[in-house]
């Protein structure tokens, strides 16, 4: 019993975690420029071209391992990537916050669950506070989640 | 010896690595708001470090036609941003409407529409200036032609929802050397919400 409830938590973590990056890359994927615009707000001291490539590739890893870990597929190396992503945003909405930039975190499209523009959840869960807590706590599930696959396999 | 789990998962991480790379690629380019400046060759002539380095427009026959009033600008600008010096001044507290709103009366205050030039048309803050992200470095000068730096600026995009704001915001400050600019997290929806009948009468108008 105890056994089949670790499961069902670990997978309701896992579409958790995959429905979050479907739901984040979506609001990315439908205006590129705006996520670029949004990436050069952090001010990261990084050159013109990374920021680039990491606008036009980041939206893509978030779907694919999000779509990987609906459906269970490849999930060591999702959640590898996935726990990579959150450390990523962990580091990059730590230090705009450390430094006090004024800039929304733009990880979520909040219009696609119906939270209208300018509204107090809004400006809450788009704040670089909630966005970095938000960050480490899910790179924790997905370091757990991993560890747990990774002893799985290495049982098996 | 080779942890064969270990290596499995390195192996499938490269392949979704490459394809999110193909596809963001290919996506990019057909997407109509794709990020551009990659596209562009160096041996073109143009190129993001010389047109920035001159701090001057870049010549129009050498900017790609198809990027012509797309977001080449953008590129130029973001390309090429050097690392802000120690002391350049970054922006201030975001300010809401209702701050806004009475410095903008009493001329204290240049408030600065982030968007594109047809958002901007189509409905806009009465009393607000169009400075379009995407055409900053064509506008700039006409700018800081009519407005010294010490001004007070605030920029605002959509809503908190675009980021462009923000980054304008930043570039405003760190690149132009403007001290006193702030960010209207909740853009021209906030504006909306607050004057509802406002907004309409802004419509058109500049």
């Amino acid at each position: 019993m105890k056994i089949e409830l670790e499961f069902n938590l670990r997978s309701i973590l896992r579409w958790a975690l995959g429905l979050l990056l479907v739901w984040a890359s979506l609001g990315k994927l439908a205006n590129l420029q705006e996520f670029y615009g949004t990436l050069s707000g952090y001010a990261l001291p990084l050159p013109g071209a990374l920021l680039r490539v990491t606008a036009v590739i980041l939206p893509w890893l978030e779907l694919v391992c999000g779509l990987l870990l609906v459906s269970n597929c490849w999930t060591r190396a999702a959640l590898s990537w996935t726990a990579v992503l959150f450390s990523v945003f962990a580091l990059a909405t730590g230090q705009a916050w450390m430094r006090g930039l004024h800039i929304s975190c733009g990880c979520l499209d909040l219009r696609l669950v119906g939270i209208s523009d300018g509204s107090a959840a809004a400006l809450f869960i788009d704040s670089l506070g909630f966005a970095l807590v938000r960050a480490i706590a899910l790179g924790a599930v997905a370091v757990s989640l991993l560890t747990h696959q990774k002893k799985a396999g290495a049982g098996s | 010896m080779r942890n064969p789990v270990t290596g499995g998962t390195a192996r499938e991480m490269l392949v979704i690595l490459v394809t999110t790379g193909a596809l963001g690629y290919a996506f990019n380019a057909l997407s109509p708001l794709g990020v551009r400046g990659y596209a562009m060759a160096p041996a073109s002539g143009y190129s993001n470090e010389t047109v920035a380095a001159s701090a001057e427009p870049a010549p129009a026959a050498a900017i790609d036609p198809r990027y012509k009033n797309d977001t080449v600008q953008v590129e130029v600008l973001q390309g090429a941003r050097p690392a802000p010096p120690a002391a350049a001044p970054s922006p201030g507290t975001p300010m809401g409407w209702d701050e806004i709103k009475p410095l903008l009366a009493a001329g204290k205050l240049v408030l600065v529409d982030a968007r594109t030039t047809s958002d901007y048309e189509a409905g806009h803050i009465p009393g607000a200036e169009s400075l379009p992200f995407a055409d900053m470095e064509q506008s700039i000068a006409a700018f800081q032609a009519r407005h010294p730096k010490p001004q007070m600026i605030a920029v605002y995009c959509a809503s908190t929802t675009c980021r462009v704001s923000s980054a304008e915001a930043a570039i405003l400050a760190q690149r132009y050397g403007y001290t006193d600019v702030h960010e209207m997290p909740g853009g021209f929806a906030e504006y909306r919400l607050a004057e509802p009948a406002g907004a309409e009468a802004g419509k058109g108008a500049k």
